[in-house]
């Protein structure tokens, strides 16, 4: 079977597909992070402290899940190769 | 001009209201049944004789289970047969409540939010379940990956946390955001096309190659979701 050649469109829809996940995982992660900052907040009453660190974690969550996509996705190019 | 987001309005069809609660039939709640009863008749109707040469349905629904059967096994592994009921269910009744979405004046169920976020909820409590009825309290050293030091226990402990929490919050968005996306320009490119007049035939081809694109969504979002389901699942089953 001859090598199938690299299809530039196709590389560019994994790609959008690639963004709008990573995008989607960075965000669920910030919306929880920060909620449960706030709910946090409404019982102790330190505010503003707890959105902040709340926020800080979830953006450090939403980076994991991240480089977890792409981490996961390079293996099995990596497989196929 | 009509309203574009129109088409994701619920209404009521039945009111019914038990001890306060609102729980009427909606149009929503129409096109589960609609989808519940297609997914069965299809299964009756291709199971029927069980031929040792299968007809065309036949063929179908064969198709359909060794497509989730072949998807749990490479994903979850050597225990994939315990959870191909769950996982095949919910393929199902995702690709056909998107499929059923595309026939024009019906309504698609799943892009409302509720639903994907109720689906993924079931998801997320199942797979915490799965893990702590595998592991015991043992599921729990999945927040603190091995070879990390003591010390920044309390900084990956909630890192890792929030990662699993965010769960079902991606995965909900993920599948109700693209179905209301494509939805949505559809229809707006519908509305240039009445807007245009004669040059709407223009808009009348980019939305041709739109609601082909659709139907692509709607198998691969269907898809995405029960594969990330075995996905966690394979997590929860496996130790480090």
């Amino acid at each position: 079977m001859p090598p199938k050649k690299p299809n530039q469109k196709d590389d560019l829809s994994d790609f959008k597909q690639l963004a709008f996940r990573a995008s989607i995982d960075m965000v669920s992660a910030i919306i929880i992070g920060v909620g449960v900052g706030y709910f946090g907040d409404m019982y102790w009453s330190y505010a503003p402290l707890g959105i902040l660190i709340g926020f800080c974690f979830g953006a450090a969550a939403g980076f994991l899940n991240v480089y977890r996509g792409v981490k996961k996705l390079q293996d099995t190019d990596s497989e196929r190769l | 001009m009509d309203n574009p987001l129109h088409q994701f309005e619920v209404t009521t069809l039945i009111p019914i209201n038990v001890l306060g609660y609102d729980i009427s039939f909606t149009n929503s709640a129409l096109f589960m049944f609609l989808a519940i009863v297609s997914i069965f008749s299809l299964f009756y109707l291709g199971l029927r004789h069980r031929a040792i040469v299968p007809g065309k349905l036949q063929s179908l629904v064969e198709l359909i289970f060794e497509f989730a059967e072949t998807m749990t096994e490479e994903n979850i592994g050597p225990d994939s047969l315990k959870f191909l009921p769950f996982v095949l269910s919910l393929f199902l009744f995702i690709l056909f409540g998107n499929m059923l979405g595309m026939i024009p004046y019906a309504f698609t169920f799943t892009s409302q939010i509720i639903l994907t976020f109720a689906l993924a909820a079931i998801v997320f409590v199942g797979v915490t379940l799965v893990g702590f009825l595998t592991h015991g309290v043992k599921f729990l050293g999945h927040f603190m990956p091995s070879g990390v030091p003591i010390v920044l226990a309390p900084l990956i402990v909630p890192i890792e946390m929030i990662s699993y929490l965010s769960r079902p919050v991606s995965l909900s968005i993920r599948l109700f955001a693209n179905m209301m996306a494509g939805h949505t320009m559809l229809k707006v490119f519908a509305i240039f096309t009445i807007a245009l007049g004669f040059f709407g035939i223009s808009t009348i081809i980019v939305n041709i190659l739109l609601i082909g694109f659709e139907f692509l969504v709607a198998f691969l979002q269907a898809y995405v979701f029960s594969v990330l389901t075995c996905l966690y699942l394979k997590d929860a089953l496996s130790t480090h």
